[in-house]
């Protein structure tokens, strides 16, 4: 019962904070039953269908950004 | 893109710096950084970077600190009494497990600079600074409320989705495993 009011209060606290924009983000979701275990699961064993490649591109890709950018 | 280069910044906005012309043809994306965004970074509930060239917003993103909430069902109690208790009351105490984040609020980029690969620069970008910025703040994950047309391009950089449930919603909530960069 606490714990429902206190997301109650939770919740609303997000709409007042989000809804001051055109259109609001929504707030990351608590994960629960299927999507909890599914998440836990891909933590625990760092599964992820993130290949070898995509890492080494994501490290190429902000060195690429950081020649972008002009140093000040 | 890359003749233009050499003329990029990235700044912080701040109240006093003037934003350059910028349009990246979706309104509330457009709005939010010129009606919105100062305010949010002067009640810190985001801040915003810009990527300008000499006369134009080139691109901008916003961000702040998230938390990924997942829920235990499995939370073994330490005493017998506990345990007893959890099979006896109906709605047994929630073991929630607390994840440490980034979240990516905003990411435009000027119409005279779409399809030119800076958008997944600039993710690269976050992820890598959000990875290094463990050695002063814990950060897990990066999440971010990805749009339909956009979750191809997170999907790409190895996102995954957090839940089954926004199916079919006009945004997907999404997330990316830093540790997978220790890999």
């Amino acid at each position: 019962m606490i714990y429902c009011i206190y997301e109650i209060i939770c919740l609303k606290s997000h709409i007042f904070v989000y809804n001051i924009m055109a259109k609001p983000i929504k707030i990351t979701p608590v994960l629960k039953g299927r999507d909890a275990i599914n998440f836990l699961n891909k933590l625990k064993d760092n599964k992820q269908p993130t290949s070898n490649s995509s890492i080494f591109s994501i490290r190429k890709e902000a060195e690429a950004f950081k020649a972008l950018i002009k140093k000040k | 893109m890359e003749e233009n280069s050499s003329a990029f910044s990235l700044i912080l906005l701040t109240d006093s710096h003037e934003i350059k012309l910028f349009d990246c043809e979706d309104e509330d994306l457009n709005e939010f950084l010129f009606e919105k965004a100062k305010d949010f970074k002067k009640q810190f509930l985001a801040t915003t970077f810009l990527i300008e060239s000499e006369s134009r917003t080139v691109a901008y993103y916003s961000i702040f600190h998230d938390s990924l909430n997942v829920e235990e069902e499995d939370f073994a109690s330490k005493s017998s009494f506990k345990k007893l208790l959890k099979n006896l009351v109906s709605h047994p105490k929630r073991h929630l497990k607390s994840f440490p984040a980034l979240k990516i609020g905003r990411l435009g980029i000027d119409k005279e600079y779409k399809n030119q690969g800076l958008g997944s620069k600039i993710v690269s970008n976050i992820i890598h600074e959000a990875f290094d910025s463990n050695d002063r703040q814990a950060c897990k994950l990066i999440t971010v409320d990805a749009y339909n047309q956009s979750i191809g391009f997170y999907r790409k950089m190895g996102f995954e989705f957090l839940t089954s449930n926004d199916e079919g919603e006009d945004t997907r909530q999404m997330y990316f495993n830093l540790s997978l960069l220790h890999l």
